[in-house]
């Protein structure tokens, strides 16, 4: 009986560490004074507003949100299409394609960011929305790869056999069988190839200017310059947006594909 | 056809069969033995090595499954899980581009023939193994192929489904006339359904008969011993008797066989029990002493010891001699109930 009241403690601690730090910010996200003090003295929306009037800080969540986007067609797209390549043949160093396939989210972020930072000024991609896109792809494709190549490998093969046995050409097979059979761990890769633009910050810094400056940039370069609890109530409205897409994926990719990445 | 994968024994090797239209054929044989990938090879999943595949006058070897027009019901059902029951069931149609009206009309007409109207709505993870391949069965066969395949459909259910879906097969293949190739494992399953059984091992046909032909003229120790009971004798074969290696000798038809060492089988249910040891002429008898009984319900077998071998009996339970362990009987039958076989072995 103590020994369960010492683990519930235990879980209870565990949890408290791992959720609370997130939590801190949206308190100060309600303040009424501009000043980060925890508990916050007085309460109002004025963050909230300045959040959603404030020029600057609506440019920079459209600049997210339009990156993730884009993000999220050309990494679930390539990604799908790679993990059924993959899926389907079979060929000497086929281990070692996989291996580069999934070494940007092996390889620390920083030296992808660096390197990329100066393949784009050469490309005149540095800075540009385009750019940030391809940057975040790269991290975002390998996640599909694995999501849908998880759903693939689940898939019963008898399955497509039977659809070609009652008159279904490769086409149909493929339109009418594996995409729906994969659809899960397409979503789920999709969410998350979103969620991983949309948070992205170290290839952001390097790669983002001015105009294209992403939300998270903004954050970082507002909480290391001044004090604003504006960043709070981001903060808040990043927390709840990315808990919701979380939700939806879970729901999307019930057969543990998305616990099976995160 | 021959399949090799090429590693090891081919996994087909020199299969010819003919199916007649209409006709009911087992693949029968342990797993292993090549009887699905010859079934592959007929739908057009696994292409043969060698040789040709012809459906009527035409040669498909070379022909895509979709091609093939052949309908096929897997052991795991292999139902679309996103679609419903009648989508399941409609889809070989749309992908002939039958119309949505008469789509509709086969469809209810194919679940009306599975027992399943009024299913059309569910989803297949709503449904029984059982009704899943139902489902799969409809849906093999509402675009009317003339050709069947059928991959051991009732390994994944229980004795009494199985058996009652065996039954509605028989009808099903009896109402709609299509030819039908059947891969099991289940000799009971194979005797009871088939016009003509294919007897696979190790990637060969070893015998195809129909099932009586097979029972009670096996060509193989093999054949004989996968499908069902059977005592087998090897010894030298003389005029018209098979010297046993203990010194006693077993009168039987030689069939104009040449002298030499030979096998025998003979069927439990063809010998009796007796307690005379003077064996009518034509008979065989060999003195031993009961070992076991088992109650089958419609049969007792029995377990006689006769010197160093075991011989199986089974007695009609209406015509039981009560005999039980320890009693000292002679095991007697007909000399024309010996079945010479190929081997010595």
């Amino acid at each position: 009986m103590i020994a369960r009241r010492l683990l519930l403690a235990g879980c209870v601690l565990i949890g408290a560490w791992l959720v609370v730090p997130t939590l801190v910010a949206v308190p100060v996200g309600f303040s009424g004074t501009r000043a980060f003090v925890l508990p916050p003295q007085g309460w109002s929306l004025q963050w909230y507003e300045n959040l959603f009037t404030d020029r600057r800080w609506w440019d920079a969540t459209r600049n997210s949100l339009v990156i993730a986007l884009l993000t999220t067609v050309v990494a679930t797209v390539t990604g799908t299409f790679t993990a059924l390549a993959l899926d389907r043949s079979e060929f000497p160093g086929k281990g070692v394609v996989v291996a580069l396939l999934f070494s940007p989210a092996i390889v620390p972020v920083i030296l992808l960011a660096i390197g990329l930072f100066y393949l784009f000024l050469r490309l005149r991609l540095a800075g540009t929305i385009g750019g940030l896109v391809l940057a975040h792809s790269v991290i975002g494709m390998p996640i599909v790869v694995r999501t849908v190549t998880a759903s693939l490998g689940e898939r019963d093969r008898r399955i497509e056999q039977a659809a070609a046995g009652l008159g279904a050409g490769p086409v149909a097979v493929f339109r009418d069988v594996t995409l729906p059979l994969v659809a899960p761990g397409v979503f789920a890769g999709a969410v998350f190839a979103f969620l991983g633009s949309f948070d992205e910050v170290v290839l952001s810094v390097f790669l983002t200017s001015p105009q294209t400056q992403t939300l998270p940039v903004l954050m970082f370069n507002a909480v290391t310059r001044e004090v604003d609890p504006t960043i709070a109530a981001a903060s808040t409205v990043v927390l709840v947006f990315t808990t919701l897409l979380i939700l939806i994926g879970m729901r999307l990719g019930r057969k543990g594909l998305v616990s099976r990445v995160i | 056809m021959s399949k090799d994968y090429g590693a090891g024994a081919p996994a087909v090797a020199d299969v010819s069969l003919d199916v007649a239209p209409g006709e009911f054929m087992t693949f029968l044989g342990p797993s292993g033995s090549g009887k699905t990938t010859t079934l592959n090879m007929i739908a057009g999943f696994v292409a043969p090595t060698a040789g040709a595949i012809r459906l009527g006058d035409q040669d498909v070897s070379a022909m895509p499954p979709h091609r093939r027009g052949i309908g096929m019901v897997f052991q795991h059902y292999a139902l679309f899980p996103h679609m419903t029951v009648a989508q399941n069931i409609a889809y070989p149609l749309r992908q002939r581009g039958v119309a949505a009206a008469e789509r509709e009309r086969r469809v209810a007409e194919a679940l009306e023939m599975v027992g399943l109207d009024g299913y059309g709505d569910r989803r297949p993870a709503q449904l029984s193994g059982g009704q899943q391949q139902r489902v799969a069965l409809a849906r093999a066969l509402v675009f009317r192929p003339p050709l069947l395949l059928m991959d051991e459909p009732l390994g994944a259910l229980d004795r009494r489904l199985r058996e009652k879906l065996q039954t509605e097969i028989r009808r099903i293949h009896h109402e709609l006339g299509v030819t039908l190739v059947y891969v099991t494992h289940d000799q009971d399953e194979a005797l009871m359904l088939s016009d003509r059984i294919a007897v696979f091992a190790d990637g060969r046909v070893v015998q195809v008969g129909t099932p009586d032909e097979l029972y009670e003229r096996p060509a193989s120790r093999f054949v004989a011993e996968f499908l069902g009971d059977s005592n087998v004798f090897t010894g030298e074969l003389g005029a018209g008797v098979l010297r046993l290696p203990d010194g006693s000798a077993l009168r039987m038809p030689t069939n104009g066989r040449s002298a030499g060492r030979a096998t025998v089988v003979v069927r439990p249910e063809r010998m009796r029990l007796v307690t005379d040891p003077a064996s009518p002429t034509g008979h065989n008898g060999l003195p031993g002493q009961v070992v076991d009984v088992h109650y089958l319900g419609t049969a007792r077998k029995v377990e006689v010891r006769v010197g160093e071998r075991s011989v199986l009996v089974h007695e009609p339970v209406g015509a039981a001699t009560g005999a039980a362990p320890g009693d000292r009987v002679v095991v007697s039958w007909s000399a024309a109930d010996c079945v010479l076989v190929e081997g010595a072995g």
